[in-house]
């Protein structure tokens, strides 16, 4: 395949059969799983979608005049991202990052060009968030994409992602996905409700006040601008726990290795597959590759001390 | 729309304080109880399987109404197949075991003990399994194949353990009549 960009290279990903980790019970009732292999584009993530849009959304909006710089609040899969797509464009940008976070991730966005500054670590990702607002306010060249508020972010769902899976899969009847910006659920569930209404959209969100790095609890009290649950056929709350084991048995029994979203996103797939109808067809989205979480003991380490690398306040939407 | 609240229900009830308690940090090993007991059919179960994996090392969870720690009791046995097939290390099948946490906390259960055999060696945590032990709140079980190691009916030995941090405590186990 040839293109003349990187970020032409992003969608078309996989919709792979992951059946060996079906319960036999849901197996003997023709259930199939599939799983939507996001973690294939430039930065191993999802977010190479939500990045390359939130770009040419303001590109598109005018928003990029030369002299303007991108900025946003990011230590993750998002940020990662935004770095690539910009470097592919000329576009200059600014990461705010806690001063935690791990030298691989600095390392990876400082060799795309972005410019990093640091915020407090002791007050996480909500730091950033805040540091980066007062950056905006006070220079007139920044350019916020945004990726809780821009409706680019559910819009690219609702036409790349959800599109690629009912072409691939026209007999799928549930499409899971994690809850972090809200952007692929909302984008997801908009497109099969016009397109297939039948196919139900579930959610997988981490348990109040526990993290699942890469997705977000409603109930902790932040619902994302982008995000319509309206349109959901419910969310689901898994534990960091197993989300973990969830990331782990994926890589064993398929060979994907996806990050704790994904886990957790399985988790959800896997209760939804025990009550499914008979024959159902079940696409989760693995939004996330798991190299990026081997520091944190994802492939063999324990258990425990992963949850805990899992506590600490630096997220990856 | 659906919001399922069983997980979440699961998670207050093991949890002391808010809701951003750990659930590994709920239960101090002085206030677990001191001594603990498993039915004679569980342990008959888990000596079965310990025999017939040999000479690799068997694996196994036993599902309770709360985790050991809490004073949860034993309800079943779940054999498990050991992924590293050795005669000195084991893991549990990731899948299972995920399949395994599912099905406890739809049924407002949990993982009770997790179950390990020794082929040749005491029925006492190596060093890789204090590392390796990532259920805090469980308690785990070792049945011992040595010879030396049986209990005084003859049968494998079983002793039970905490282990927390990486330290690992026995407890005086009672397999009923």
């Amino acid at each position: 395949m040839r293109y003349e960009s990187i970020g032409d290279a992003i969608g078309g990903t996989p919709l792979v059969r992951v059946d060996a980790l079906i319960p036999e019970a849901a197996r003997a009732k023709g259930i199939h799983l599939y799983a939507k292999v996001e973690m294939l584009g430039p930065t191993g993530s999802i977010k190479d979608r939500t990045a390359k849009a939130l770009i040419d959304d303001l590109v598109f909006k005018g928003l990029l005049a030369p002299g303007k710089e991108l900025l946003e609040p990011t230590s993750g899969n998002t940020g990662a991202a935004l770095a690539v797509h910009a470097a592919a464009r000329g576009i200059p940008i600014t990461l705010v990052m806690p001063s935690n976070v791990t030298e691989e991730r600095r390392a990876f966005v400082r060799a795309l060009g972005a410019t990093i500054v640091d915020s407090p670590a002791d007050q996480g990702s909500n730091g950033a968030v805040l540091l980066a607002r007062a950056m905006a306010k006070a220079d007139s060249k920044y350019v916020s994409p945004d990726q809780y508020s821009n409706q680019a972010n559910p819009k690219v769902h609702e036409i790349t992602t959800a599109p690629e899976i009912l072409a691939d899969l026209p007999e799928v009847d549930v499409v899971v996905a994690g809850l972090g910006t809200g952007g692929t659920a909302t984008g997801l569930a908009r497109y099969f409700a016009r397109e297939k209404p039948s196919v139900k959209i579930w959610s997988a969100e981490p348990m109040p006040g526990e993290k699942v790095t890469g997705l977000r609890s409603l109930e902790d009290g932040f619902t994302p601008e982008v995000m319509d649950t309206e349109l959901l056929a419910g969310r689901i709350l898994v534990n960091s726990r197993d989300s973990i084991i969830g990331a782990r048995a994926l890589a064993r029994a398929t060979g994907i290795l996806a990050g704790p979203s994904t886990g957790a996103t399985l988790a959800v797939a896997l209760r939804v597959a025990r009550d499914a109808e008979p024959n159902s067809n079940i696409v989760f989205i693995a939004c996330d590759a798991g190299w990026k979480y081997f520091s944190a003991g994802l492939g063999d380490g324990n258990l425990d001390e992963m949850e805990d690398a899992l506590e600490g306040d630096v997220f990856w939407w | 729309m659906e919001i399922s609240t069983r997980w979440k229900t699961r998670s207050k009830a093991m949890s002391s304080g808010g809701s951003t308690q750990r659930l590994d940090s709920v239960v101090g090993i002085a206030d677990r109880p001191k001594r603990v007991s498993i039915s004679a059919e569980i342990a008959i179960a888990i000596r079965a399987h310990a025999r017939g994996e040999a000479p690799r090392e068997a694996c196994g969870i036993i599902i309770g109404s709360a985790p050991a720690a809490s004073g949860g009791a034993p309800l079943r046995w779940i054999p498990t197949t050991n992924v590293l097939a050795s005669s000195t290390l084991y893991e549990i099948d990731p899948a299972q075991l995920l399949r395994i946490s599912l099905d406890a906390d739809d049924a407002g259960e949990s993982i009770w003990g997790i179950v390990h055999s020794h082929v040749a060696s005491p029925a006492v945590p190596s060093v890789t399994d204090t590392t390796v032990a990532g259920y805090p709140d469980a308690l785990y079980l070792l049945v011992s194949l040595a010879p030396s190691q049986a209990a005084p009916d003859g049968e494998p030995g079983i002793r039970a353990w905490w282990i927390v941090d990486q330290v690992a405590t026995e407890v005086e186990l009672v397999v009923q009549a």
